[in-house]
């Protein structure tokens, strides 16, 4: 799956590259399982700093949303519902409570972006539900 | 001085002219004289003219040397050769200098890049693609001084007892060595060490990082990093080939007719046709596969590559401390050259800096000493 980073951006290329796998994972395009490409080779890729890759790598790895293997060295570990490898069937199971409260305060912010810029609470619903079906149009024909 | 060395000279100089005359065109449109532009302005006046401007000094100090070599020749052979090629390195130096200035100074004066969609392309689930190795020609080559040494070993005992070594400009013995094995087989040796070199170098390319183009796609970027590195590849392989059997045939010759200029001279010839030919067309396959997919680069869509002159010098070395690629393609010419911002690029450069610099003095100590 390529991906594109932006240099110029204010967003740091570590988080760019974490936050494409996840886009990537939502949309299907890569699966539990997949191998990630090595980081020396990403970075050569990209011309940038290994450790910028390692540190987006370890980031995903945290997340729990890849993992380490020994021979294949990163690979993605989970995937949206119904592309389940590994057999758990609870959201609750696999994501550290933590986290998910972490991940709802960064909605929560958003989504009081949009509240405070004035938009209608059915137009953020729409919104939300049109990126959703995006990701599940990916994921069905991929 | 003979008429065959002279014109093996005017040739060699005319194919190198050639080549680097055309080379502007061999490049992406998007880096002109090694300069980074934005796709969106690669129509614009400034790069035509500078690349004009290139062309008409390549020309100029072709020509120069040319016509310098064909005076020069009858005064004093040796230095008519070195005099001309050096003018002509000088002069497209030159041409090159002051033709990328110009496209330099318009870039920061129009600030070219401000307003341009930049970004890094990567493909995060690509296996690495590995470089291919020539070992088919390797083979042939092996096989074909293993073939030689065979018919070296069986003719021994048979060969006269003074063998020539050194061989006149013109292609006349001028210098015999009493019968031995190093006598008789050195050449043979000298060329495996040769091929067994060049075929050590094709493994360099094992460490060479390809930049993926963020308008291709990921297909497009994979092929055309294959393309890029088979054809090194390939160029390796056939020059390994191609000496293998240039010489080879010298060494026939030498132990079989000695003194028949025309095999000798016929020797050359093929040679030197076997290394310009690989040279021509590695050079043709090389702008095939570095042009693909970036020329779909069709300005509005797509986004450009970064901006990356600060790491090129010159638009030729490359000094890149965060890029952990130890080995690039060139942005101005064919082929790979190091990262001097690494520490394995770095000694790259100084050995290769020490075998040209050693090649010289060797040159020079062997062409004064005769």
């Amino acid at each position: 799956m390529q991906i594109e980073i932006d240099p110029a951006s204010e967003i740091p290329l570590y988080q760019q590259l974490r936050d494409r796998v996840v886009e990537g994972i939502a949309a299907g395009r890569l699966r539990s399982g997949d191998k990630l490409a090595p980081v020396r080779t990403l970075a050569g890729q990209f011309g940038i700093n290994v450790a910028t890759v390692v540190k987006g790598y370890d980031l995903l790895r945290v997340e729990g949303l890849a993992r380490s293997n020994r021979t294949a060295g990163s690979v993605i570990a989970r995937g949206p519902l119904g592309d389940r490898a590994d057999g758990v069937s609870s959201v609750e199971s696999r994501w550290d409570a933590a986290a998910r409260a972490g991940w709802i305060a960064r909605l929560r912010t958003v989504l009081a972006e949009g509240v405070a810029q004035g938009e209608s609470d059915g137009d953020l619903e729409n919104i939300a539900r049109d990126i959703l079906s995006t990701f599940a149009a990916e994921r069905k024909g991929s | 001085m003979d008429t065959a060395v002279f014109v093996t000279m005017l040739v060699t100089l005319i194919v190198v002219a050639a080549i680097v005359f055309t080379l502007p065109s061999l490049m992406p449109r998007t880096v002109p004289l090694g300069v980074n532009v934005p796709a969106a302005r690669i129509e614009e006046p400034v790069i035509r003219a500078s690349l004009r401007r290139f062309r008409l000094l390549v020309g100029a100090s072709g020509l120069v040397a040319v016509i310098l070599l064909v005076v020069l020749v009858f005064i004093a052979p040796l230095a008519a050769a070195l005099v001309s090629m050096l003018l002509f390195i000088a002069g497209s130096t030159v041409a090159y200098i002051v033709a990328r200035q110009g496209i330099v100074r318009a870039k920061h004066e129009g600030d070219w890049y401000s307003g341009a969609t930049v970004r890094l392309a990567g493909d995060v689930t690509a296996e690495p693609v590995r470089t291919p190795i020539p070992v088919g020609w390797f083979a042939v080559s092996m096989l074909l001084l293993g073939l030689v040494t065979v018919i070296g070993a069986a003719v021994y005992p048979t060969l006269p007892a003074s063998i020539p070594v050194h061989w006149s400009a013109s292609g006349v013995a001028d210098r015999y060595e009493p019968k031995s094995v190093w006598a008789v087989f050195g050449q043979l040796i000298i060329i495996a060490i040769v091929v067994i070199g060049l075929f050590a170098l094709s493994f360099v390319g094992r460490v060479v990082s390809i930049r993926a183009l963020p308008s291709a796609s990921a297909e497009q970027n994979a092929a055309r990093e294959r393309g890029i590195r088979s054809v090194m590849s390939s160029l390796l392989g056939w020059m390994m080939f191609a000496i293998t059997l240039g010489l080879c045939w010298l060494t026939l010759v030498s132990w079989f007719l000695p003194s028949d200029r025309v095999l000798i001279t016929v020797g050359v010839v093929v040679l030197l046709v076997m290394l310009f030919g690989g040279i021509v067309v590695f050079i043709v396959r090389w702008r095939r596969a570095a042009r693909r997919g970036a020329a779909i680069t069709g300005g509005d869509t797509g986004a450009d590559a970064p901006d990356d002159d600060r790491f090129w010098k010159a638009g030729i070395f490359y000094v890149n401390r965060d890029d952990p690629a130890i080995m690039v393609p060139r942005r101005f010419g064919a082929g790979w050259t190091m990262n001097l911002g690494h520490p394995v690029g770095i000694a790259i450069g100084v050995v290769l800096l020490m075998v040209v610099v050693g090649a010289l003095v060797l040159a020079f100590t062997a062409g004064t000493s005769r």
